[in-house]
C-alpha cells in the first residue's frame, strides 16, 4: 500500500458567528458570538489513486473541509498533510499540486476566449511548453474543446464551460483533484460526459479524486469508496456497496401512467407514495423485487407512457443512518 | 478498444508532480517578483486584446469619460469666470491642482479599480480560487480588472494640465520637471493603498467599505481647491488619515511657488513621496493581516 | 389609477429596503455638500453680492442641490435600456396597462423614496451647519414643492426618452453620458445657472434643465415670486407636457417597430 495522499487527523474548525439581537443598529455596536463546529473532529486518509466521494446535506462542514485540505481556511484543530506538505503553511507549494474544480464558480477568464485562459494557466503555474502542448492535446480530444477553444467564456454553455474547467485544473498534472458539486445543473448527456472523463483521469493519470456531490448517482458511478459527514462528524467512511445495499434498498419508480387510473394503484410489490395527475411514485426494495420485475409487473396492469427510476437522496440516506444507526462504520 | 483510444490520447502522467521552475541566478525572493510582474503583464495583455476588439464601443467610452469628467472642469471655469480669484489663487492654479490630482487618480482607476470592487470578489467567492493559485494574491487581484477606457479620466487631467500651464507662468527648474512625474506616481499608488484598504475592510463588512469611497472621491473632489480653506477636522482628516492633501495640494505649493496661508512648513511639499511609501507599507501589512484573518474565519 | 398609485407604492416600499445604502448615501450628499459649500464660502471670502446670490444664497443653493440630487436621478438609470436590450420589453409593452403612466408611476415612486430620505436630511444636515435661507410664507412653500414635482416628472420624461433610444440605438451608453451631462450643466446642479457668462446663460434658459434645479432653487430662495414665479412654473409645466408627448410618440412608433420587426 502506497503511502497516503491526503491525511486528516482529528480535524477541527470552529467559526465564530455574530449572533442577532434587538435592531440593527444594536447589532453594529456590540456583536454577541456563538461558537459553530462546522467541522468537529474529523479523520482520515486518502491513498494515491483513489477515488472518494464526500457527500452530506448541505452545511454538512464538506466544504469547510475542502478548504482545509487545500490551505484556504487554517484548521482550529488537528492535523491535515496533503502530498506531504501542510497545506496552511505550504499553500502556495501545494497549489501547484492539487486541481480545483467548483461546479457552481469558474476559475476561467471570463471576458477570454476559453484557450487564452487555458494559456495563461500555463503561466500561473509554469508548465514546460512541451509539456501543456501535450496536456492540452489530450484534453482537446477526449473534452471536445475544439468546437469552443475560441469562444468567450461567458458564451460557452455550462457543460463546456465544465469541461473547460476540468482542463483548465488538469493542465498543469496535479496528482490531486477536488471536484465540488462537478455535475450541477447539467443534463444527463453532459453528466456522462464528464463522469466518463474523471474515470479516465482516474485510471490513466492515477490522479486521487476526492468529489462533493448531491448526485448520488455520481457516487456511484465513480466511487468505489465514500464519506458521510453530518453536523461536522463523519457518519460514515466505507465502501458504496456496503451504503446501497443496507440504506439504498428504496429506490422510487416514477411512471407516467396512459390513462388516469384510481389512486393507490394496487396489485403491486410497490408502494404507491405520491400521485399527481398521471404521474405515480412506487417505493419498492432492492431485496423484495428488481426494478426489471416492477416496470414487468406495473405494465402487465397499466399503460405506461414513460418511467424513471429514482435512487434515494443523500438527505434520506442521512435521515437513515440516524434513525437505524450504522454497523459497518471503518476504523 | 476505448481503452486503447484512451491511452494514446492520455499522456500517461510523470511519477513526480512538475517541480515549479525557480532559477536561481539572483536571490529566489527577486527571481519570484520578476516573474510574477512578467505574468501580471500577461494578464493585462490578454485583457486589452479583449478590449480592444470592440474598438467602437471603446472609442466611444473613452471620450464619453473625457466628458464627464470634463463637467468639472467646466464647472471651476464658469465659476472663476464670475469670481476671478479664491483667496488669492487664480483659475489657473485651481485648475493646475484639479489637474494633478485628476492624473493620479485616473491612472490609478486604471491599474487598481480592482481593489475598490474588491468587495465584490469576496462576495462571489472569487477569493478562495485567488489563494489556490501558486501567485501572490494581491499580484492576482490586481490582474484581475484593467479598464484601458478609463484612459478617458486621464485624457481630462492632461487637458487640465494643458489649460493650467497656458493660465499660470510656471518658472520650471530642474527640481520641479523631476519632481513632477515623482508626484503623480505617488498619487497613484496612494490612491490605490486607499482602495487596499478598503478592499481589505471586505473581509469582514460590505456596508464600511462604501464610506470609504466618500472619502476617496469626496477627496478627489476637495483636492482642485487649496486645503487652507477647510476646516481643520477636514484638513487634518486628508493630511493625516486618507492622505489625499499630498497628491495636489501640499506638492502644488512647490510648483506654484506658493506659501501655505496657515504657515506649513515648505519642507511639507516634499513628503509626498515618503508619506507614500509609509502609507503603501501600512495598506499592504494590513492587507496580509485581512487575508490571514480570512483563512482563518473563512468569512 | 389605483394600478399606478400601487405600483407607486411597491417602487417605493423596494427602495426603502436598503437601508444601508441610505445611511452611506446620506453621508456622501453631506460629506459634499459641506465642501461644495466650504468652496463657497472662501470664493465669496470679502464679497457681497455676485449675480445677485449672496453668501446664504449659494450655500442654501448647494444644500438644495444635494437634496435633490436623487430625486432627479439624473446619473445611471437605464432599466427601461436594460429591458429594451433583453428584450422582456416586448412582453411589458403587451400588458393590460398604460406602458408610460406604469414607469412614470415607478419613477415616482422612488424619487418620493429619494426626496423623504436622503433630500430632507442631507438638506438639514447641510443647512444646519452652515445655514440656509428658507421660504418666508406658506404660498413660496406651495409654488417650491409643486417645482419640485414638476421637477421630478421633467427629469423622468427626459431620462426616459434617452433610455427608449435603445429601440434605435445598438449602445445607449454614449447617448446617455451625453443626456447626462447637459442636463447636470444646464440644470444648475454643477454651477448654479446665475453665475454662467451671459451667452450660456441664454443657452440655459431655452433648455428644459432649468426647470430641475435652478426653478425650484429660485423659488425657494425667494428670487422668483409673484408672476415670475408663475411664469417660471408655466414654463415648467410647458416642458413637461412636451418632453411627455415626445416620449409617448417614441412609445408608439417603438410599438409599431416590435410589431412589424417582431422585436
Amino acid at each position: 500500500m502506497d503511502d497516503p495522499v491526503i491525511v486528516a487527523e482529528r480535524l477541527e474548525k470552529t467559526y465564530r458567528v455574530p449572533v442577532k439581537k434587538g435592531g440593527a443598529l444594536k447589532t453594529l455596536v456590540s456583536r454577541g458570538t456563538q461558537a459553530v463546529h462546522a467541522v468537529d473532529g474529523i479523520s482520515f486518509t486518502i491513498a494515491p489513486g483513489e477515488m472518494v466521494g464526500y457527500v452530506g446535506p448541505n452545511g454538512a462542514g464538506k466544504s469547510t473541509t475542502i478548504k482545509m485540505l487545500t490551505g484556504i481556511l487554517v484548521p482550529s484543530g488537528g492535523q491535515v498533510r496533503v502530498a506531504g506538505l501542510d497545506p496552511t503553511r505550504q499553500r502556495r507549494t501545494l497549489a501547484a499540486r492539487i486541481g480545483v474544480v467548483f461546479g457552481q464558480r469558474t476559475q476561467l477568464w471570463w471576458d477570454l476566449p476559453l484557450i487564452e485562459s487555458l494559456e495563461l494557466l500555463r503561466y500561473v503555474y509554469r508548465v514546460p511548453e512541451a509539456r501543456f502542448t501535450e496536456n492540452l492535446t489530450a484534453f482537446r480530444d477526449v473534452l471536445g474543446l475544439d468546437e469552443f477553444l475560441q469562444t468567450p467564456v461567458r458564451q460557452l454553455s455550462l457543460g463546456q464551460r465544465m469541461r473547460g474547467d476540468l482542463a483548465a485544473a488538469l493542465l498543469h498534472d496535479p496528482p490531486i483533484l477536488y471536484l465540488d458539486e462537478p455535475t450541477i445543473g447539467l443534463d444527463v448527456v453532459a453528466k456522462g460526459r464528464i463522469r466518463e472523463f474523471l474515470l479516465e483521469i482516474n485510471r490513466e493519470r492515477g490522479v486521487t479524486v476526492l468529489l462533493t456531490t448531491h448526485d448520488m448517482a455520481d457516487i456511484a458511478h465513480l466511487c468505489p469508496r465514500m464519506m458521510i459527514i453530518d453536523h461536522g462528524h463523519l457518519l460514515y467512511d466505507g465502501s458504496v456497496e456496503a451504503i446501497r445495499d443496507r440504506f439504498g434498498t428504496e429506490r422510487t419508480l416514477v411512471v407516467d401512467l396512459e390513462t388516469d387510473e384510481p389512486s393507490p394503484l394496487t396489485g403491486l410489490p410497490a408502494e404507491e407514495i405520491r400521485a399527481d395527475g398521471l404521474r405515480r411514485w412506487l417505493r419498492f426494495r432492492r431485496a423484495e423485487v428488481t426494478a426489471a420485475e416492477l416496470i414487468a409487473a406495473v405494465s402487465a396492469r397499466y399503460g405506461i407512457r414513460d418511467l424513471t427510476i429514482e435512487e434515494p437522496e443523500i438527505e434520506d440516506i442521512v435521515r437513515r443512518i440516524y434513525q437505524e444507526g450504522i454497523g459497518t462504520r471503518n476504523e | 478498444m476505448r481503452n486503447e483510444k484512451a491511452s494514446k490520447s492520455m499522456p500517461v502522467m510523470p511519477k513526480q508532480p512538475v517541480p515549479s521552475v525557480r532559477p536561481s541566478v539572483l536571490s529566489p525572493q527577486s527571481s519570484v517578483l520578476r516573474t510574477e510582474f512578467s505574468l501580471y503583464l500577461r494578464f493585462i495583455a490578454a485583457r486589452i486584446r479583449g478590449q480592444m476588439q470592440y474598438r467602437a464601443s471603446f472609442i466611444l467610452d473613452v471620450i464619453s469619460r473625457f466628458l464627464v469628467n470634463g463637467l468639472e472642469l467646466a464647472g471651476i471655469f464658469i465659476l472663476f469666470h464670475r469670481f476671478s480669484s479664491l483667496g488669492g489663487w487664480g483659475v489657473g492654479e485651481i485648475v493646475f491642482l484639479y489637474a494633478l490630482v485628476t492624473i493620479s487618480f485616473a491612472f490609478h482607476e486604471v491599474v487598481a479599480q480592482s481593489f475598490e470592487d474588491f468587495s465584490l470578489t469576496v462576495r462571489q467567492g472569487e477569493f478562495d480560487r485567488i489563494l489556490l493559485r501558486p501567485i501572490t494574491p494581491i499580484v492576482q487581484v490586481l490582474a484581475s480588472d484593467f479598464q484601458l477606457k478609463r484612459l478617458g479620466r486621464v485624457l481630462t487631467g492632461v487637458v487640465a494640465l494643458i489649460l493650467a500651464l497656458m493660465r499660470v507662468h510656471l518658472t520650471w527648474t530642474v527640481g520641479k520637471l523631476l519632481y513632477m512625474p515623482v508626484v503623480i506616481l505617488s498619487g497613484i499608488f496612494l490612491f490605490a493603498a486607499i482602495d487596499l484598504i478598503g478592499g481589505t475592510l471586505s473581509f469582514w463588512t460590505i456596508e464600511r467599505t462604501e464610506v470609504i469611497n466618500v472619502f476617496t472621491y469626496g477627496g478627489v473632489y476637495m483636492s482642485s481647491y487649496p486645503i487652507s480653506i477647510y476646516q481643520a477636522w477636514i484638513r487634518r482628516t486628508f493630511t493625516f488619515f486618507i492622505p489625499i492633501a499630498f497628491v495636489a495640494y501640499y506638492p502644488g505649493l512647490y510648483f506654484l511657488d506658493r506659501t501655505d496661508p496657515l504657515g506649513l512648513p515648505r519642507f511639507v511639499s516634499f513628503l509626498t513621496p515618503a508619506v507614500t511609501v509609509i502609507f503603501c507599507a501600512v495598506a499592504l501589512c494590513f492587507w496580509e493581516w485581512g487575508v490571514r484573518q480570512y483563512q482563518s474565519t473563512g468569512s | 389609477m389605483r394600478l399606478y398609485y400601487e405600483v407607486a407604492l411597491r417602487s417605493y416600499r423596494r427602495w426603502i429596503a436598503y437601508r444601508a445604502a441610505t445611511i452611506s448615501g446620506i453621508v456622501t450628499n453631506c460629506f459634499f455638500g459641506c465642501i461644495r459649500a466650504l468652496i463657497f464660502i472662501a470664493l465669496y471670502h470679502a464679497r457681497g453680492e455676485i449675480a445677485g446670490y449672496d453668501l446664504t444664497d449659494a450655500v442654501t443653493f448647494v444644500a438644495l442641490g444635494q437634496g435633490m440630487l436623487m430625486v432627479l436621478y439624473l446619473w445611471g438609470w437605464w432599466e427601461v435600456a436594460d429591458t429594451i436590450k433583453t428584450g422582456s420589453v416586448v412582453t411589458d409593452l403587451s400588458r393590460p396597462y398604460d406602458y408610460y403612466a406604469y414607469w412614470l408611476a415607478r419613477d415616482m415612486g422612488r424619487a418620493v423614496y429619494h426626496l423623504l430620505f436622503r433630500g430632507v436630511t442631507s438638506f438639514v444636515v447641510i443647512a444646519l451647519i452652515f445655514g440656509a435661507r428658507l421660504p418666508a410664507s406658506f404660498g413660496q412653500w406651495l409654488l417650491f414643492a409643486l417645482s419640485v414635482v414638476l421637477a421630478a416628472v421633467t427629469s423622468f420624461a427626459f431620462r426616459f426618452t434617452v433610455n427608449l433610444s435603445a429601440f434605435w440605438l445598438l449602445d445607449v451608453r454614449g447617448v446617455g453620458s451625453a443626456a447626462a451631462i447637459t442636463a447636470t450643466l444646464f440644470s444648475g446642479f454643477e454651477v448654479p445657472l446665475v453665475y454662467f457668462p451671459g451667452w450660456l446663460l441664454l443657452v440655459s434658459n431655452i433648455l428644459p434643465f432649468r426647470g430641475m434645479m435652478q426653478t425650484p432653487a429660485d423659488i425657494f430662495l425667494g428670487h422668483l415670486t409673484g408672476a415670475g414665479a408663475l411664469a417660471a412654473l408655466a414654463l415648467q409645466v410647458a416642458w413637461c407636457a412636451v418632453l411627455i408627448l415626445g416620449g409617448r410618440a417614441m412609445v408608439v412608433a417603438a410599438t409599431r417597430k416590435v410589431v412589424v420587426q417582431g422585436g
